[in-house]
């Protein structure tokens, strides 16, 4: 068991599966020492498609909403619902996290199927991407990425817990369940499943569709981008809804009643 | 108790799978540090192994029955249901 090392396996059991894809993005740049892998790049970029898109919804608001403005409050709509369905008024205090998480998500999966972001013939007659791989990568196909996510969900939820029940109530809350620990491991369960299913589904899409690629003739895999489309949105919502629900949860006081002050 | 809409159902089908077998490991892992400090051997990982079943099994029903409790509104403000 001491040489047990459950990532690199992880990444070892991946790459032998996929083939030339990992469970981690490949570094193509370095910024003041630190390495800039094709998935942070990747993110960026879907983080200023949605900076960009929020800024062209917000630039010229009106009452009677027209175009993008409209098409903006009906998604928001559309997340603001189930939050109040799930914890009332304070639901509107979770948008702001949960709408966050779903639009980076779907846009970031849906960026991933646009050229440079998988390996293609075509880009190893390029002289840099022949010897980096391709420049940019799908931001959820990186394990780091939604796990990056996940801590973000996992430290929002305890502090809500804290402010929820008191610092007391939070440790005997972990600690002295019936028995004792269950509840530190479920805490702990969460986001580390919360990671593996959207990288899981969202590197499996990757694979199938360099698989298909180079097996099928050139046009079938669209059928399979349009899946990975709706896969990509699907992956969303249901990050966004779990992330509601551990919210939901951890607002809840001990003994099952919910938390009455507004936050 | 609210039905489930088909977008909830989704998510708890593909969470609940990951949640048990993250448990799991967890609950694997807690028994090798416990083991790592106390020396007990493979009952420490046994226990953690079995905790890690049970906290898998607990979260799973406390998320279903996050998403088939009542809303607030739904219920009066004495706190019972209308």
């Amino acid at each position: 068991m001491e040489n047990f090392h459950p990532p690199s396996l992880l990444a070892d059991v991946i790459f032998c599966l996929g083939g030339h894809a990992e469970a981690h993005g490949e570094e193509v740049a370095c910024a003041s020492g630190l390495p800039v892998t094709n998935t942070i790049l990747a993110s960026w970029l879907a983080i200023i498609v949605v900076i960009a898109i929020s800024l062209l919804a917000t630039r010229r608001m009106a009452l009677i909403p027209g175009g993008l403005q409209n098409f903006a409050e009906m998604a928001i709509e559309a997340l603001l619902t189930p939050c109040e369905q799930f914890a009332g008024a304070r639901g509107r205090s979770f948008l702001p996290l949960v709408g966050a998480l779903f639009f980076f998500i779907m846009t970031a999966n849906w960026m991933g199927i646009l050229p440079f972001y998988a390996e293609n013939d075509w880009l190893h007659e390029v002289p840099w991407t022949a010897s980096h791989g391709p420049p940019l990568r799908s931001a959820n196909s990186d394990l780091n990425a939604t796990a990056a996510m996940a801590a973000i969900v996992f430290i929002w939820v305890q502090f809500m817990m804290i402010r929820t029940n008191g610092l007391f109530g939070w440790i005997k809350h972990l600690t002295w369940g019936p028995p004792p620990v269950l509840e530190l491991i479920s805490e702990i369960a969460r986001p580390v499943s919360l990671a593996l299913r959207l990288f899981g589904n969202i590197f499996a899409g990757e694979v199938l569709l360099l698989v298909m690629s180079s097996l099928i003739p050139p046009g079938v895999p669209f059928l399979f981008m349009a899946f990975e489309l709706f896969v990509g949105v699907v992956q969303a919502l249901i990050f966004a809804i779990l992330t509601l629900a551990f919210l939901s949860l951890a607002t809840t006081a001990h003994g099952g009643e919910e938390h009455g002050a507004a936050h | 108790m609210r039905e489930l809409t088909i977008w909830q159902a989704v998510a708890i089908s593909t969470q609940f799978g990951f949640l048990l077998a993250a448990s799991v490991l967890i609950g694997l892992g807690l028994g090798l540090l416990v083991d790592r400090w106390t020396h007990v051997g493979v009952i420490a990982y046994l226990v953690g192994a079995l905790l890690g079943m049970a906290s898998g099994v607990a979260s799973v029903v406390k998320l279903v029955n996050t998403f088939l409790r009542k809303k607030p509104a739904d219920e009066a403000p004495g706190g019972e249901p209308k």
